[in-house]
């Protein structure tokens, strides 16, 4: 761990010229659309679940 | 308490500290340092992301919260999972795939150098003063249940925590996460077991009698924005607070940062999605099932038992007739407490909760006298689970407790000082100071750094030790910023804004929200994050619209 020596941060630290705004954004492909629908549901579902699961305590226990 | 459970305690101070200098081989330059190369497996990521933000507030503050509020709390989480979709698809992959070290950097890109440094400089406040806080809980607890000075608990803490986040940087500081995490789960476990072997009643009752005292009412439906804790400023002021605490600061974005790919940051962040809810769940509920062990033990009046002694001293005819009062009103209580367990009669519960409210008009008597005999805030839920620890727990697991607790205290602060020294580095003296010096130089001034950030913080330790309900106000903190530095990176994925906006909007951002904290109309802290992000965007936008229009004109 550690051995490789890895070069220096891309960015240029020179406090008088700031590089040009940009939005450095991603492309998102159809792929990552599709995997992010997937992850979605998935986490949405475990939410559901554990949401109805707490509804089950306070219903069955609760006042 | 027992010799073995501080040899437990001792061992493990030892085994962490030991694994951190193994850790440091082979760490010779600033990414190995500050991101293990970013070589670190997504399940090692996800528990030290995990083990960051459960701290020892956590342990002891909200367990207590439990005990005597109930699981409401836990509304607190339900924005969490979809915030960590959601930065799994905008900013971790901006941040991973930007190779920045800190998220400020990748502002300095998108807008200016202004911007970048102000919201560096933002975290490193807000953060420098909650990891004093949280090492001040543990430390203010430690001290009063075993008589020690303040000072020896936070060095008891704070010493090792800063040797083996110094020497071994963030290789140290993820894998000793890893196994804290495990401690941490094994010690909630455990005592939830002992705690249901030793209950008088069936599990089931138990919840019941919980029920009955409404510490079981988890959704909270009123749309009422001066609550703190319902079910909508969870889901949409929770959801901007994970989002500004998970995407936006760096103790937190530093370890997804380690991983070895974009997938591998963003599995990292699902593990708090799937996992974090039944953790909170867990936690919650040790706090509800000590509430009722002591409906059936007699709890201690006082349960700080500094403030005890104080009080015994110095009024002691006036706190034993408390004391009695307290005994009658606890014997009126269990009785009740078994007769609800072993009927559903209406009439049970009714006089249940009236000598309930018996014992606890008693507590708030004892209470107002610890403070006005100390001085000091009387407020005891941070020292509920710790008392049943010591008095209750069996020998051995009072030290894999209390080492838990401080897992969890280390766990946190090691996370920020390890990140407060990543943007006090590349932030603000590579950029400013000395940006040509070599990779040894910065490593050596990391260090420097990291060890300086642990003494700031220990020294806040001690005054942050009068505060309240400490896990509040590290959140209340928080949100003074988060939301506006969320909104900054926000606006940065917003096309064709500008630095000005961005520069102007941060800053009225943080205005709106001092005006909502100190001032009228009075809303909770959760929703300062959802005001300060749509404040610094609106804001950011429409100068940056304003500012476009204007251009061709000239």
């Amino acid at each position: 761990m550690g051995a490789r020596r890895s070069p220096r941060p891309q960015e240029t630290p020179l406090p008088t010229s700031p590089p040009p705004p940009t939005t450095d954004a991603p492309v998102p492909s159809a792929a990552d659309a599709g995997r992010f629908r997937r992850t979605l549901v998935r986490v949405m579902a475990v939410q559901v679940v554990t949401l109805l699961l707490l509804w089950l305590l306070q219903a069955r226990y609760g006042s | 308490m027992h010799p073995l459970n501080w040899i437990i305690v001792v061992a493990y101070l030892a085994y962490v500290v030991v694994d951190g200098i193994r850790r440091s081989k082979g760490t010779h330059e600033i990414e190995g340092y500050f991101l293990a190369n970013r070589s670190l497996p997504w399940w090692a990521v996800g528990l030290s992301v995990m083990a960051t933000q459960l701290s020892a507030i956590t342990m002891i503050g909200t367990t207590g919260q439990g005990a005597t509020d109930g699981i409401r709390f836990i509304q607190f989480y339900f924005g969490l999972p979809l915030a960590m979709v959601i930065l799994g698809v905008t900013l971790v992959p901006f941040l991973h795939g930007a190779r920045v070290f800190t998220a400020y950097e990748y502002l300095e890109r998108r807008f200016d150098a202004k911007t970048r440094s102000l919201t560096s400089f933002l975290f490193l406040l807000s953060r420098g003063m909650s990891a004093g806080t949280i090492i001040a809980a543990p430390a203010v607890v430690f001290s009063a249940v075993f008589g020690w000075p303040l000072a020896w608990s936070v060095a008891l803490i704070g010493v090792p925590t800063v040797i083996y986040t110094m020497i071994g940087g963030v290789q140290a500081v993820t894998w000793a996460d890893v196994k804290q995490m495990v401690l941490i789960v094994a010690a909630l476990v455990a005592v939830v077991v002992v705690l249901l072997v030793q209950l008088p009643v069936a599990p089931g009752e138990a919840l019941r009698i919980a029920g009955a005292t409404e510490r079981l009412q988890v959704f909270d439906f009123s749309f009422d924005v001066t609550k703190t804790y319902t079910f909508w400023s969870g889901v949409l002021g929770g959801t901007f607070l994970m989002l500004s605490y998970f995407g936006t600061d760096q103790s937190q974005v530093q370890r997804y940062l380690t991983a070895r790919s974009v997938d591998e940051a963003r599995s990292s962040l699902l593990m708090s999605a799937y996992w974090k809810i039944p953790l909170q769940a867990l936690v919650l509920l040790v706090g509800v099932l000590v509430f009722v062990f002591y409906l059936f033990q007699a709890p201690p009046l006082l349960y700080n038992p500094a403030h005890e002694r104080s009080v015994r001293q110095a009024v002691p005819e006036e706190f034993a007739a408390l004391e009695a009062r307290f005994g009658q009103a606890f014997a009126t209580r269990d009785v009740a407490a078994r007769a609800l367990a072993d009927t559903r009669d209406d009439g049970d519960r009714t006089a249940f909760l009236a000598s309930e409210a018996e014992v606890t008009a008693v507590r708030a008597e004892a209470l107002a006298m610890a403070q006005r005999v100390t001085g000091e805030s009387a407020r005891d839920v941070n020292y509920i689970i710790p008392r049943f620890v010591l008095d209750h727990l069996p020998l051995g697991l009072v030290g894999i407790f209390i080492a838990a607790v401080m897992a969890a205290a280390m766990s946190s602060i090691a996370a920020e000082l390890n990140s407060l020294s990543t943007a006090t580095v590349i932030d603000f003296y590579r950029r400013w100071v000395r940006p040509e010096a070599s990779d040894a130089h910065f490593l050596t001034v990391s260090k420097v750094a990291t060890g300086l950030w642990g003494l700031f913080a220990c020294v806040v330790a001690t005054y942050a030790a009068t505060l309240g309900s400490l896990i509040e106000v590290v959140n209340r903190f928080g949100s003074f910023f988060y939301g506006s530095i969320l909104g900054v990176f926000l606006l940065a994925m917003v096309p064709r804004t500008r630095a000005l906006g961005a520069f102007v909007g941060l800053l009225a951002g943080m205005s709106v929200v001092a005006a909502v904290t100190f001032g009228a109309p009075s809303v909770s802290f959760l929703w300062h994050n959802v005001i300060g992000a749509a404040t610094v965007v609106v804001v950011g936008v429409l100068l940056s619209l304003g500012r476009a229009s204007a251009a061709p004109a000239r």
